[in-house]
């Protein structure tokens, strides 16, 4: 990839409802244009970029996203939860969408702590029940969302790991 | 060509208007984006970078007065991922 070439990209992202109650849930599409840069397994979208002397640029404004978050991504990863029912109380770590400017540049996506009910099992996406999130990196540990919603949606493609809590 | 005060948005054209834009700050700090044109108005433009389900999340406002230029992008080429 080249950081001068503008690309069009269409992922997902994790979600959260205040609603009481939620029926149908499906992953919302996103898209963005912007220049793209791959590092490891984070794919970073600048949207504004700062020009500086000799010819040098950099991030002024953008996101990160994982690498599965792309809708091109040949999702492998319902096996994890092969093990999993509705109901089971479960955490789950997964890796999150950033924004970044200038001022907070970021090269990597943050990874979230989320505890909660499993409510919906999908192909490409979970929905846990009163879920409580810290995010674990990067430090500070921070709640997430200030104010706690009632549902979390996950795209199975952001989860690291998933475990039964006792 | 000098096209920061033309007008470059053809409603009747169903395809996105994707810009370059080069522009200052306030300390005339210099910056390049590129995304879909949202709007013109006399004195600004709208550039959308992002959209959830259709709707537009991250945009800029840029003042015709600090646009260094502008240049229209054509969607071939475009890169997808």
């Amino acid at each position: 990839m080249k950081t001068n070439e503008v690309y069009n990209i269409k992922y997902v992202d994790a979600s959260y409802s205040y609603a009481k109650k939620i029926d149908k849930t499906e992953l919302s599409l996103h898209e963005a244009y912007g220049y793209v840069n791959k590092s490891d397994n984070n794919i970073i979208i600048t949207f504004i970029k700062k020009k500086l002397p000799k010819g040098q640029e950099e991030s002024a404004l953008g996101l990160v996203i994982p690498d599965t978050a792309l809708l091109s991504y040949k999702d492998d990863n319902a096996k994890i939860l092969a093990d999993f029912k509705i109901g089971m109380s479960v955490a789950v770590t997964w890796r999150d969408i950033v924004i970044f400017e200038s001022s907070n540049l970021r090269k990597d996506c943050s990874t979230m702590y989320t505890e909660g009910f499993l409510f919906k099992i999908e192909k490409d996406h979970i929905v846990l029940k009163n879920p409580e999130t810290i995010r674990t990196y990067p430090t500070p540990i921070k709640n997430h969302p200030i104010n706690k919603p009632s549902y979390c949606t996950i795209p199975v493609s952001f989860i690291i790991s998933i475990t039964i809590i006792k | 060509m000098n096209t920061k005060n033309k007008k470059l948005l053809n409603k009747n054209n169903p395809e996105n208007t994707l810009v370059c834009v080069g522009f200052v700050n306030n300390f005339k700090e210099e910056f390049e984006c590129v995304g879909v044109l949202i709007k013109e108005q006399k004195d600004s433009i709208r550039v959308g970078f992002s959209a959830k389900n259709d709707k537009l999340v991250d945009y800029v406002d840029i003042k015709r007065s600090d646009i260094l230029n502008i240049n229209i992008l054509n969607s071939s080429s475009i890169n997808k991922l």
